[in-house]
């Protein structure tokens, strides 16, 4: 299958099953919900009947932030004004790409880790519906859930590997050749390379994640021979180096492209009256639901692309039999 | 010197000898000493060494005692050797214990020894090598390990009015970059480099500290250097160059040379682009301004030169016109740690290769630092003891230079490891000097030392807090009290007064006494000699309608009974404002209170008793309560709590901005979601 036609069949069956998406939404909305309003409680107690909450309402008051940031507590410790507009993307993206996710805040840790947890039941359910298994999305979830949980914790002890100990050695390395620099340029060059290399390998177990994810539901592989699927998943990149590689970098460049437009129009904090926070509020959860969209597309994209004519090799081939899970 | 001074000199010494009020001779003779600007006379030939990363150096220094008693030793600064071991004064201070030197190597260390001394043959002293005699001494901490003052024992006093010649021949290894001075590369900033004599204070003391934590302080002189550095190398350093001659050894020697000064710096390195551009403004004379710009910043020419000429413009118009003619500005070399530090007419600045202008890099540091050359580099204060003399009063006018000429500060961010800044423009942040909450840490650094405290003694934290912050709003707050037109006059007094010369903080308060016509001691009481914070807030407050009267009443001619009131009856409010004192330190106040029918009254309040009631029955309802509406006490800790509204906006405020910190939180539980 060509990238073009995994990602347009993708997308159709995005759309058609886009009750789902805003499930995810939903889920991530009350989340987050939950731990705003204590942050929303603390400003708004930190305010009092100050004027200093009508200067924070017309942009920023930051007399006002120094003396609630030395004082907050809990998750209002993580309150600073640099969440405005594409701040609150790129504040989550830096930490990702240094791998930092796990030294959040306890309260966002839990809530992120339950996210995450959450995603292994959902991705089976997507997977599921994308490969037109004849299985209803939360059966599909509930029958692949472990073997995705087990599939996850295994990549995401690759992920640990490769941030605690990959990056401080890649670290290690940039900081010794460049000791003596004395032109930001080249060292600029040289961290572009340090992560370009990292978050390729990083992105290859991602791949590698999702087509075990993909063959696990292709051939019903059992949880007692899940490690078949990232043999399976390893002999289909083999197959098809470039193609995967295209649409893993295409669904990558729709993701770019939506940072890119909201990094256009997102609103910066100068929002003065509810109807334009509320306008605000609406805009960055339109992005929410399209990065939920294009994550979606990437599964389905990636689904569509295994389920068109792959056949498992002998080596891999699980001990029950697969044709019980026909594809429609 | 002339003849009658030094009688006088000498005939005051002799007062203090017989028991006369040191204090008062010395103050008066502080002041006829004023704009001794020989004291300290450097002449230097130095060779750098770029195989061996090594200086090797004569020099020939005229020093005079210009104080009012004899002196039997001479002091010098060796500040490279506080980096000559890790158990060095300054490796264990406070500020720089937990330096890692962990990739330090050999060759990254520093040291600084003279190796030959003699005492120059003239009409007080014979001729002398004196090497044998030299000893270090630490008379800060007693470590013995700490060889950053060198002690010269005489046989004959340097007696007041006397100078004292002397020539040595010293080497010193070049470490990598420590504290603004080293080698990274081809690229070498010399600060703080050569042994330097102390300060020899008018009482007779030798202020000679071991460098520990604080800055520097030397007497003014001349300096005539030659440095030989590599054939083709651009050479940045204090003063004018006045000579170039190429040697055969492909070396060049160039010649600076400056009158005037307290400290000499320079740097060299192949890469410097050096561009000239000359400052000239109506009623100031002009400064030529040399910049020397490392390759990756090659954009921000126009930005250094700005923001140079803003420092030039507005310090020489409110205090007094740069006097040296010239100034070099050195854009510092990427991890070279020799950015935002002032020396006599030169001085670096500081940005990053991708740098908008919301960042303010290289505009702060560069207005900053230019603006030492006069708080600093012409009223030379102590930085040893009194940081804040000249770093608070650059900070306050600094930041005067940005609240009332340039855009109002946004936050800025970097992202990818510093690389890549972002700036909201939508984000107003505030100056240094708008109010004391900008400062994390503040509150507890000020309840650990005092601004009074010496500099070098300040506690972990307390030396940014009371060398910048708490001294710039200090002045903002004396500007605000004072008004602008009086403060200026204040500070150009007293700069006046002081130029070329070591003022002391009771020498400043003294000038604003003196120029206001009111006694500030008050206020140097609370925010100089303690550690008091001021806090001032709107506690209580009240606005209840008032029950009409209820008993018999006068209608016309006949006495009524009257239940409720009717309705024609006038509606009043009792409002009730209390007003707090949280802090320790007093501060009058303003108390503006405002009614819902628009009237605003505006009360004073000594600001002395912990609280204050104000009462009023009036037909409208008390809407708005503000103690210090104008913000003149910039020292307030707490701002948020000096006002009061009937009506917050303090929902839509925490909503707006707790919806972006969930938007940000939805990103993370996205971004956690890749790993699924």
């Amino acid at each position: 299958m060509k990238v073009f036609k995994a990602i347009k069949e993708g997308a159709q069956l995005v759309y058609g099953y886009r009750r789902y998406i805003f499930l995810v939404y939903g889920i991530n909305f009350l989340l987050a919900l939950a731990l705003a309003s204590i942050v929303a409680a603390d400003i708004e107690a930190s305010l009092g009947n100050s004027l200093s909450a009508e200067s924070l309402r017309r942009g920023f008051d930051n007399l006002w932030y120094q003396g609630f940031s030395a004082g907050a507590q809990g998750v209002s410790e993580t309150f600073d004004p640099s969440v405005a507009g594409i701040g609150a993307v790129f504040n989550g993206l830096d930490e990702m790409l240094q791998g930092k996710m796990l030294s959040q805040h306890p309260g966002i840790l839990w809530s992120a880790l339950s996210y995450w947890l959450l995603w292994c039941f959902l991705s089976a359910g997507f997977i599921t519906i994308y490969g037109q298994v004849k299985l209803s999305f939360f059966r599909g979830a509930e029958k692949f859930f472990l073997r995705f949980l087990i599939l996850s914790l295994g990549a995401g002890l690759i992920y640990i590997l490769l941030f605690s100990a990959v990056l401080p050695l890649m670290d290690q390395f940039v900081e010794q050749i460049s000791r003596d620099f004395i032109d930001e340029r080249p060292l600029f060059l040289y961290t572009v390379g340090k992560y370009l290399l990292l978050w390729g390998m990083i992105c290859f177990v991602s791949m590698l994640l999702d087509y075990s994810k993909i063959a696990t539901v292709r051939w019903n592989i059992p949880r007692k021979s899940i490690h078949l699927a990232p043999r399976a998943a390893l002999d289909f990149l083999r197959h098809y180096p470039f193609r995967s590689l295209g649409l893993y970098l295409m669904n990558g460049v729709f993701w770019f492209l939506a940072m890119g437009i909201y990094w256009l129009i997102a609103p910066g904090g100068g929002e003065r009256w509810w109807v334009s926070i509320f306008f605000v509020i609406i805009i960055g959860q339109i992005y929410i639901v399209i990065r939920i969209a294009l994550k979606c597309l990437f599964y389905a994209s990636e689904t569509r692309f295994f389920f068109s004519g792959y056949e498992i090799p002998e080596q891999a081939r699980p001990a029950t039999n697969p044709a019980e899970q026909t594809v429609s | 010197m002339g003849i009658i001074k030094q009688i006088y000199i000498y005939m005051l010494g002799m007062l203090i000898l017989l028991g006369g009020s040191l204090d008062a001779a010395s103050d008066s003779l502080r002041m006829s000493l004023r704009d001794e600007r020989a004291i300290s006379n450097y002449t230097m030939d130095v060779r750098l060494d770029t195989k061996k990363k090594m200086l090797f150096a004569t020099t020939q220094l005229s020093w005079k005692n210009t104080t009012s008693l004899p002196t039997a030793e001479l002091r010098f600064h060796l500040y490279y050797n506080a980096w000559r071991n890790d158990k060095s004064s300054y490796l264990t201070s406070v500020r720089y214990r937990n330096t890692d030197l962990s990739k330090y190597g050999k060759d990254d260390w520093a040291w600084c020894e003279i190796t030959s001394m003699r005492i120059q043959a003239d009409s007080f002293y014979t001729g002398l090598e004196v090497t044998p005699a030299l000893e270090y001494i630490q008379p800060n901490d007693g470590n013995i390990h700490d060889r950053t003052v060198l002690r010269l024992p005489l046989r004959r006093p340097v007696f007041p009015g006397e100078t004292i010649r002397l020539e040595f021949t010293w080497e010193e290894k070049i470490p990598r970059p420590f504290n603004r001075t080293g080698v990274i590369s081809d690229y070498y900033f010399f600060a703080q480099w050569f042994p330097k004599i102390g300060v020899l204070e008018y009482e007779g003391d030798w202020n000679c500290h071991q460098y520990i934590q604080t800055e520097y302080y030397s007497n003014f002189g001349t300096y005539d250097v030659k440095l030989t550095v590599p054939t083709g190398w651009v050479i940045g350093a204090t003063g004018r160059e006045i000579e170039t001659v190429d040697n055969p050894d492909s070396t060049t020697t160039h010649r600076f040379y400056q009158e005037a000064v307290h400290d000499f710096a320079w740097t060299t390195s192949p890469y410097f682009k050096v561009i000239n551009r000359r400052f000239e403004s109506a009623n100031l004379p002009p400064v030529d301004m040399r910049l020397l710009l490392m390759p990756d910043h090659l954009d921000k020419e126009e930005r250094y030169f700005q923001s140079t000429a803003n420092a030039l413009l507005y310090y020489g118009t409110w205090f007094f016109p740069y006097p040296y003619g010239h100034i070099t500005i050195v854009d510092p070399a990427f991890q070279s740690k020799s950015g935002g530090m002032e020396y006599p007419t030169f001085f670096t600045g500081g940005t990053r290769w991708l740098s908008p202008v919301g960042t303010r890099q290289p505009e702060s540091v560069t207005i900053h630092e230019a603006g030492h050359q006069f708080w600093y580099g012409l009223v030379a204060n102590n930085e040893f003891e009194h940081a804040w003399m000249d770093e608070g009063f650059n900070v306050y006018s600094q930041h005067r230079i940005f609240r009332h000429y340039y855009p109002r500060p946004v936050l800025s961010k970097r992202y990818f490891e510093g690389f890549l800044p972002l700036v909201f423009s939508a984000v107003k942040t505030n100056n240094r000097t708008d109010g004391s909450d900008r400062y994390r840490g503040f509150y507890s650094a000020l309840k650990r030392d005092a601004m009074a405290r010496p500099s070098w003694e300040h506690g972990p934290g307390a030396y940014g807090v009371n060398a910048y912050n708490q001294p710039a709003l200090m002045l903002q707050t004396l500007e605000n009290y004072l008004g602008w037109e009086t403060f200026q006059q204040v500070l150009a007094a007293y700069f006046q007064q002081w130029k070329y010369n070591h003022p002391r903080p009771e020498d400043f308060f003294a000038v604003v006494n003196d120029i206001s016509g009111q006694d500030m001691g008050w206020f140097f009481d609370e925010a100089y000699y303690s550690s008091n914070i001021f806090d001032y807030g709107v506690g209580k407050v009240s606005s209840k309608k008032v029950r009409p009267l209820k008993g018999y009443v006068e209608d016309q001619e006949n006495i009524i009974w009257n239940e409720q009131g009717d309705d024609n009856s006038e509606t009043n409010y009792l409002s009730r404002a209390y007003v707090r004192r949280w802090g320790e330190a007093i501060f009058p106040m303003t108390v503006r209170l405002t009614f819902s029918d628009g009237e605003v009254i505006e009360e004073k309040w000594s600001g002395k008793e912990r609280w204050k009631e104000f009462t009023y029955t009036r037909p409208a309802e008390l809407v708005q309560v503000e103690v210090d509406p104008n913000h003149q006490l910039a020292l307030d800790v707490n701002y948020t709590n000096n006002s009061w509204t009937k009506s917050p906006e303090k929902k839509a405020a925490a909503w707006k901005w707790a919806s972006k910190w969930m938007l940000w939180v939805q990103h993370m539980l996205e971004f956690m979601a890749f790993f699924s």
